[in-house]
């Protein structure tokens, strides 16, 4: 189980941290109860600096997807979809929705992304 | 000359050849890959480096063949065997200083890297992992009976105190009975054993830089080298705790009537352990050389790293001095080994670990 950081992305390292284990959580790769490494090793084996992965680490328990306790790490949290609201869930959706449709795409252009990237995140996933 | 300092000129003569042949091979032994401690091409290594590796073997030689002559004289016409000693210390810097001017020569060849894209693995690296617990408490067991049994025989100990044994088994120097002419060997077998032990665990959380697109390959080859590193560090743990346990016993095998029929086992007993160590030694880095091999014949470079990173080293590659890198222990540049960076969190602890050696020397030669 990796995740990649890459340079030329111009999204912030944090930033590719958080989605990378975000979509190993959306694909079952990370199951509940499993242990992240230490925030050190990560940023030693990716040569980023320690403050960058403890952000993407924060940024992941701010969402309650881990749960970081003192000595023992960071741990993935158990997930409870109640937590947020259906329209919490749906905003970003929509956005990204929005996005597609003022690029000009069609519906049915539309429909066919969003069933591919649905089949890709949920790839694996038990 | 008597025949003491002829022994300490020999040992010191084949400490020389030992420090002579690495300094050698060092740049030249993953080739390419590894010259003097930065990659280059083919061309380069075959062309203008072989130009640079000439130059400098001959440097090298000529330096250690000049100082020790220069010492060796000296201390004939002084009567003073001292300056002998000094010219082979002095050698010792010298060469790593001619290492390192060429090792810059080089530099500029270096073939620069541009991965951008890195991953790593999410698999905690824990000690507890490497560890067998028999053989920890067989280690544990092996340094601390020399202590207890010591601690026993304490007062049937004579006043004179062998401290030193030749070949054969027989003493051939002796010392005022101290704390320090007693326990020495166990105290620094400890010493030895709480260094070994943190270096072990430094070792398991060694940087491992894999590169997003051969990241498995890369991730298995590593693995396998620190299971191979710390396969060594248990074995010269465990060898060291015997050789050291066996040899602090040699004070009581000597001076104890009832213990002497154990001096000739023991002191036979010394060879296999020597002879194992070694055998452990040449064995793990050919170990090394196989592993980064068999990488760099499935992905064509062994050794990766940033370009931030590259920047960090000093004395063709022997040195790692970087305070924007989290890592404590990462890879050397020569693919044999690991080394400190020296700025890394943690350094301090471990430099102040090793300035323990002097000071465990001179307690044991204040009672000599």
């Amino acid at each position: 189980m990796f995740i990649v950081v890459d340079e030329d992305d111009r999204r912030p390292i944090y930033q590719q941290v958080v989605d990378e284990i975000k979509s190993l959580l959306a694909r079952g790769e990370l199951r509940e109860g499993a242990s992240l490494p230490p925030v050190r090793q990560v940023a030693a084996d990716l040569g980023v600096n320690l403050n960058t992965i403890a952000t993407a680490y924060r940024e992941l328990q701010r969402e309650g997807l881990i749960n970081i306790r003192h000595g023992a790490g960071a741990v993935v949290a158990a997930r409870t979809p109640g937590d947020k609201t259906d329209d919490e869930l749906r905003k970003p959706l929509r956005a990204a929705l929005t996005q597609m449709a003022l690029s000009g795409l069609a519906r049915a252009e539309i429909m066919r992304i969003v069933t591919v990237e649905l089949r890709g995140l949920l790839q694996g996933a038990k | 000359m008597n025949s003491n300092e002829f022994s300490i000129l020999i040992l010191l003569l084949s400490v020389d050849a030992i420090v002579m042949a690495v300094l050698i091979l060092m740049p030249v032994l993953r080739r390419e890959h590894a010259f003097f401690g930065v990659r280059v091409s083919r061309e380069i290594y075959e062309g203008e480096g072989r130009r640079i590796l000439h130059r400098y073997w001959l440097c090298l030689i000529a330096s250690f063949v000049a100082l020790g002559a220069i010492g060796v004289l000296t201390a004939y016409y002084r009567r003073n065997f001292i300056y002998a000693v000094v010219s082979y210390l002095v050698t010792y810097p010298v060469a790593f200083a001619l290492y390192a001017n060429f090792a810059r020569e080089v530099r500029p060849f270096r073939i620069v890297n541009d991965a951008k894209k890195f991953a790593t693995s999410l698999r905690t690296r824990r000690l507890a992992d490497y560890t067998t617990v028999v053989l920890e408490a067989l280690i544990v067991v092996l340094a601390i009976t020399p202590f207890v049994v010591l601690v026993y025989y304490y007062p049937a100990i004579p006043e004179r105190v062998p401290v030193h044994w030749g070949f054969n088994g027989m003493p051939d120097r002796w010392a005022r009975k101290t704390f320090s002419t007693v326990f020495f060997l166990p105290v620094l077998a400890l010493y030895l054993q709480s260094w070994f032990l943190l270096l072990k665990y430094d070792l398991v959380h060694a940087k491992m830089t894999l590169p997003a697109d051969q990241a498995e390959v890369y991730l298995a080859a590593k693995e396998k080298l620190i299971v191979t590193s710390t396969n060594m560090m248990d074995w010269l743990r465990a060898l060291g705790a015997g050789l050291l346990g066996l040899v602090s016993m040699f004070v009581l095998f000597t001076t104890i009537e009832s213990l002497r029929h154990w001096m000739p086992i023991a002191n036979l007993l010394i060879w296999p352990f020597v002879g194992l160590l070694l055998i452990v030694v040449f064995y793990y880095l050919y170990r090394f050389m196989t592993i980064n091999n068999s990488l760099e014949e499935a992905t064509g470079n062994s050794n990766v790293q940033r370009e931030s990173e590259a920047e960090k080293w000093s004395g063709g590659g022997l040195f790692y001095y970087n305070p924007d890198d989290p890592a404590l222990i990462v890879e050397k540049r020569d693919g044999l080994g690991f080394t400190y960076n020296f700025a890394g969190k943690g350094i301090r602890l471990r430099l102040a670990f090793l300035a323990l050696v002097p000071v465990i020397v001179i307690w044991a030669l204040l009672d000599l």
